[in-house]
């Protein structure tokens, strides 16, 4: 008799309508991520703080108009949503792993900041907002609908509608997903929002999203698809301006920059091509381009043994007899998997040696061919080793 | 070396019908020798530069035609463009098949891992009498970022470039 009349009181006092809460949650789940991480560009964390403040404030809201204890609100067939939760968690980590590469990670005590911050809020504050809010907001409106098999059916679509809107709205507030890439999450939302939309328990869709931010923390730090706001750069319009100051501010007297995506292209230009003669870099000019050779060489490598030419277990013996002291044990895999990243002249020195030495040897100064000797001295003892670059 | 032994072709001649003729109309070239194709940009190397060792009481001098030990590992010369073109081909699998990229950026092949702001890249860097070359590329080869220059920066600009919405 009183939980009646509590309710009817509620609703009686021009409460709002369930479709004006749905679109003030549409509208918060855009704007928060579109003003703050991409108009006021928002610290990563300090955003998630933010979102997870506005998430819980608007189902706090919208749940203080239902008129039931927030104990009873968020125990309502708990036991189902958690274990829904968990087994939609556990799937959602599987396609984690199975999708993204493995990234590199931070250390213990970082790592396990970021499992806490960024797996589980945000995670639950995901799940709150994505689709404890829309699902439950559906259910609450069309509550008399739910009472037969068909009409149960028709209402749990409407819910995972709203809350694919939800997902969607708030997606398309992040600037890297208003494209193709939107395509992942709307799918996603399938999973994590299952559990509360067969359960409507408050609890199954956010541990089934705390399960999928883990995952993704742990597993894939640096994603650029879980876990937005992912850094997206300046504008394409700004990259003039800061290779122009690379010209101007550092050791660089002439530069040519290129990106290419599959929906738009840069290029740009800086500085001189001849300082003598004054000629400004373009596009066209040709560069050095060192130790990129690498993948190129590696390609080449890796489509003869495509085409059964070579394999990358042959040992350098097999190929060039008695190069090398340790021929017989230095395989084209290992040759191909030198990272000896940048300034590395005598890296290219090396190998030269190792190809023509002595015409190699007799065409540099003499205090020159006494460094090189040193260093191809160090490299036969371990070839596997990229030479010093602070030599 | 080996890829002559192999094919008995030299090297530049491989690497032009395996990898730069799949890729259309390319400047790309292969070269070990003094002279570089034109139009084409000069490096220099100063005396405060990392590769003062070499070149030990010089002032800035003009060191694009210095091919010391300039081989396999070294030897392409091309545009900004056409090496970006080469990596997003690459990670596109139109050059290898999925299985090989795939080897390429799980062991290391002639490719690095690298985190930048945006995410995971894959690609390598690149410096060499002056010259110093950076690409990156979305492992799914979806965008490319490269630049080429005569000095000793950039690596943070890559990361600008590789991240730049359009």
């Amino acid at each position: 008799m009183t939980v009646h009349a509590e309710r009817l009181a509620v609703s009686g006092r021009g409460a709002l309508s369930p479709w004006t809460w749905l679109a003030i949650g549409l509208g918060v789940s855009f704007l928060v991520p579109f003003a703050f991480t991409d108009v006021l560009e928002v610290p990563r964390d300090a955003y998630y703080a933010i979102h997870a403040m506005a998430a819980l404030t608007l189902l706090g809201a919208w749940q203080r108009t239902q008129g039931v204890a927030v104990r009873a609100f968020v125990l309502h067939r708990w036991r189902w949503g958690v274990s829904l939760g968990l087994a939609a968690a556990a799937m959602l980590a599987l396609v984690v792993t199975r999708t993204e590469d493995a990234t590199s990670r931070p250390d213990a005590l970082e790592l396990a900041v970021s499992i806490l911050w960024r797996g589980v809020v945000y995670g639950a504050a995901d799940g709150m907002l994505l689709s404890v809010f829309p699902i439950l907001v559906v259910y609450a409106a069309l509550e008399p609908h739910r009472r037969h098999g068909p009409g149960r059916l028709a209402v749990g679509a409407a819910a995972l509608l709203a809350s694919v809107a939800f997902t969607a709205a708030y997606h398309v507030g992040y600037s890297d997903f208003r494209g193709e890439k939107l395509r992942s999450p709307v799918a996603g939302d399938a999973i994590w929002s299952a559990p509360t939309l067969l359960t409507a328990s408050p609890l199954g869709a956010p541990i089934a999203h705390v399960g999928l931010h883990v995952a993704a923390v742990v597993h894939s730090y640096d994603t650029d698809l879980f876990l937005p706001p992912h850094g997206t750069g300046a504008p394409a319009a700004e990259l003039q301006g800061t290779l122009d100051g690379l010209v101007d501010d550092f050791d660089v007297t002439g530069a040519s920059a290129a990106v290419l995506t599959d929906d738009w292209t840069w290029m740009g230009t800086a500085g001189y091509a001849d300082l003598a003669a004054r000629e400004p870099t373009t596009v066209d000019d040709n560069f050095r381009i060192a130790s990129l050779t690498k993948t190129y060489t590696a390609a080449v490598v890796l489509s003869l043994t495509e085409a059964g030419r070579l394999r990358l277990s042959d040992t350098l013996d097999r190929w060039l007899p008695g190069i090398h002291p340790r021929a017989s044990e230095i395989t084209v895999r290992q040759l191909l998997a030198h990272k000896s990243g940048i300034y590395d002249s005598m890296n290219a020195a090396v190998s030269a040696l190792l190809t023509d030495a002595e015409a190699f040897l007799a065409s540099l100064p003499p205090t020159l061919a006494g460094r090189v000797r040193t260093v191809a001295a160090d490299f036969r003892r371990d070839p596997t080793t990229p030479v010093d670059p602070e030599l | 070396m080996i890829v002559e032994r192999a094919t008995g072709e030299r090297f530049g001649a491989v690497l032009g019908e395996r990898v730069l003729a799949p890729l259309g109309p390319d400047a790309t070239s292969y070269v070990t020798g003094a002279t570089l194709p034109a139009p084409y940009s000069h490096a220099y190397v100063s005396s405060n530069d990392p590769d003062r060792a070499l070149f030990r009481g010089s002032q800035r001098i003009d060191t694009s035609g210095v091919t010391l030990g300039i081989a396999a590992a070294s030897a392409v010369v091309a545009t900004a463009e056409d090496v970006a073109r080469f990596y997003r081909a690459l990670l596109r699998g139109e050059l290898l098949s999925p299985e090989t990229v795939e080897l390429m950026t799980r062991k290391g092949l002639g490719l690095a891992m690298y985190s930048t702001p945006c995410g995971l890249a894959y690609g390598h860097d690149g410096g060499l009498y002056g010259y110093v070359s950076y690409a990156r590329v979305a492992a799914d080869g979806s965008k490319a970022a490269v630049l080429l220059a005569s000095g000793y920066q950039g690596t943070g600009f890559v990361d600008d470039l590789f991240c730049a919405r359009p």
